[in-house]
């Protein structure tokens, strides 16, 4: 993983890291996510069950995926960050299609060596009222 | 006490003020830049959560949290029943999973973001 730039702000270096996992989550590129996740990664999926970071990396290997954002916000309190947004989770089908899962996640990331890692993802899907 | 148990004490604190409709204790332990995530993805700020808890009273029953420290900043997860309805009159219990992040700022802890997603039903 590169270093930011140093003309980057501390939100740009948080978009940065959040691009770069979108990008090794559709490559299931399972290195890069092993760097880009803190050893301490807890994933909540839509249905409220939990995994860590192995088990995370071993389910995008499972089953492809492709994470699309946007209208993210990223408020920073010293060496941590929570972004928020939308999801666009489009998810391959055992039938060989995908399916468009519209979400909304909340992440925690932790500047750790000067390397944004993430600690925590929540998915809730949008597709409930309540 | 070590800072996880601050930590649980100021969920405590938030649940206690749900329950009990203290809607100035609820207050107390959200940042001001508070946001909330309903389950169907829908964001509140703070002023729009408590008129929320106002308006729908529950209270909200922890378990298993675990919490994970990163300088001032804390990371709180776990389960949540929800039990909608005001005092005995729960009308529906909905099981649900948390993660929360809370914030160290002048040595007080106050929550500046949570997430809630369903489980199923039983």
């Amino acid at each position: 993983m590169s270093s930011p730039r140093r003309d980057m702000t501390i939100e740009d270096e948080v978009l940065a890291a959040e691009a770069a996992r979108c990008t090794a989550v559709a490559a299931a590129d399972a290195d890069a996510m092993q760097e880009l996740l803190h050893e301490d990664y807890l994933h909540v999926t839509g249905g409220g069950s939990t995994m860590d970071r192995e088990q995370y990396i071993a389910w995008v290997g499972e089953t492809a995926r492709v994470h699309e954002r946007h209208d993210l916000v990223v408020r920073c309190f010293g060496e941590t960050a929570v972004i928020q947004g939308p999801l666009d989770n489009h998810m391959s089908t055992p039938e060989g299609g995908v399916r468009l899962i519209e979400a909304f996640v909340t992440q925690v990331v932790v500047r750790q060596d000067g390397q944004w890692r993430f600690v925590a993802f929540q998915i809730t899907p949008k597709r409930r009222e309540g | 006490m070590a800072l996880q148990d601050d930590v649980i004490a100021l969920e405590e604190r938030r649940a206690d003020a749900i329950g009990t409709g203290d809607l100035e204790s609820l207050a107390d332990v959200l940042a001001d830049d508070y946001l909330h995530v309903l389950a169907p993805g829908k964001v509140v700020d703070k002023a729009g959560y408590i008129e929320m808890i106002r308006n729908g009273p529950r209270r909200p029953v922890r378990s298993d949290l675990r919490v994970r420290l990163y300088g001032d900043a804390a990371v709180l997860t776990g389960d949540l029943e929800n039990r909608i309805g005001a005092g005995d009159d729960v009308r529906r219990v909905i099981p649900a999973f948390c993660t929360q992040v809370a914030v160290r700022s002048d040595g007080a802890w106050r929550f500046v973001s949570y997430i809630l997603t369903r489980k199923p039903e039983e």
